[in-house]
């Protein structure tokens, strides 16, 4: 499965959209990734890399992202 | 998976035979059981088929005929950073950590943010006791490969499973966040308790604001972390100290609204969980037991036990987590 784009994972960051249909994993970490980067936006790229790491290693975030 | 209510003879029967099994109980029972691969932790209070209850005579038993391999670990509050170098690749975790330790409280507040947290399925609760016995008897969890009980650490169980299974964890919270027009509570602090909190923007006093707004305080609070709405539920207001205190951590800088109330408690989880919890693995929050008067009254197929908190990855609360064991 191909990993999403890092423009793309930084839009999804950046947006409220809910992942509805992704695994609970996912979107439990997109809800910290956001937070912490509310808290902090220099931290933008660091957790850009973080939940593209996430996806590298788990094939069902890979799948819940594919499509974003 | 079989989940069962099993008197201690026939649980240690199981356990001898070489089963790999997590288990729920008084203490005293888990107490007598032989060393073997199990984890447990105390509970006295349970969702069975016919409803909630409290049971002190059996063992609320499930049995993982799935898992080709079990490592169980007990770790202190300090080393619980170190969760993830327990995953067996392809499997999934079970954690207890029994409710009011220091394991308890750092486990809710850091543990999303540990190294590898997420790379497979945590599952798990918080183990408690009767109500009428907190303060007097400390909640314990156990450690089948010793027969040690523990009241300041949690007990994993890294679980290997059988080749083309795939865990999934998914969480059943019945509340809906209100309205986007309803107040926004976010805190400047993560923590278990709070004394004020920016309510649309605006520093206020917690507690008077609960108490002057008559906000119904067995509604949790909820933060939507991405489409899973997350509870914290209030545990007490002290309108002296003006001590607001929750059952989880309120985390900093997280938008909270309350829920909206619920017409019928156990309705709303028979509705949502609809059939086929026989074969999966759940727990379910002591609040919505209490709150929603489950005593008796049938959620649906999913049993097991009625906890202090449940963990689907994070400390969650009023809220059943399940888990399935999945063919890919």
């Amino acid at each position: 499965m191909p990993l999403p784009s890092p423009n793309a994972l930084k839009a999804l960051i950046q947006s409220d959209r809910n992942l509805d249909g992704a695994k609970l994993a996912t979107r439990i970490l997109l809800g910290r990734v956001r937070i912490e980067v509310r808290n902090d936006p220099a931290l933008l790229d660091a957790k850009v890399a973080e939940f593209l790491a996430f996806a590298r290693a788990n094939a069902f975030a890979a799948d819940d992202l594919a499509n974003i | 998976m079989k989940n069962e209510l099993l008197s201690v003879e026939d649980a240690a029967a199981r356990i001898v035979s070489g089963a790999v099994m997590t288990i729920a109980g008084d203490e005293a029972l888990l107490a007598q059981l032989p060393k073997g691969q199990w984890i447990g932790g105390t509970s006295v209070y349970f969702v069975t088929e016919t409803g909630g209850a409290v049971i002190r005579d059996r063992l609320y038993c499930t049995t993982l005929p799935e898992a080709t391999k079990a490592d169980i670990r007990v770790l202190e509050a300090s080393d619980l950073p170190r969760i993830a170098e327990g995953y067996a690749p392809g499997g999934m975790s079970f954690i207890l950590i029994p409710a009011f330790s220091t394991a308890h409280s750092v486990f809710a507040v850091d543990g999303p943010s540990y190294t590898g947290f997420f790379n497979q399925p945590l599952v798990g609760w918080i183990s408690g006791v009767h109500l009428d016995d907190i303060g007097r008897v400390a909640p314990k969890v156990f450690d089948g490969t010793t027969g040690a009980a523990h009241d300041n650490a949690a007990v994993l169980m890294h679980l290997t499973l059988e080749a083309g299974l795939i865990p999934q964890v998914d969480i059943v919270n019945i509340f809906e966040q209100n309205d986007a027009d309803a107040p926004c509570f976010r805190f400047t602090q993560s923590g278990f308790e709070a004394q004020t909190a920016l309510i649309d923007g605006v520093e206020t006093p917690l507690a008077d604001y609960l108490q002057e707004n008559g906000i119904d305080t067995r509604l949790p609070l909820i933060a939507n972390y991405g489409g899973a709405l997350i509870n914290v539920s209030v545990q007490s207001v002290d309108a002296q100290s003006g001590k607001v205190a929750f059952y989880a951590p309120v985390m900093q800088n997280v938008d909270y609204r309350f829920a909206k109330p619920l017409a019928d408690y156990a309705q709303a989880f028979a509705k949502q969980l609809g059939a086929g919890g026989d074969t999966q693995y759940s727990c379910n929050c002591i609040l919505n037991y209490l709150y929603g008067d489950l005593e008796g009254k049938s959620t649906g197929g999913f049993t097991g036990p009625v906890t202090f908190g449940e963990i689907a990855y994070m400390l969650l609360n009023q809220t059943l987590v399940r888990l399935e064991l999945q063919p890919a």
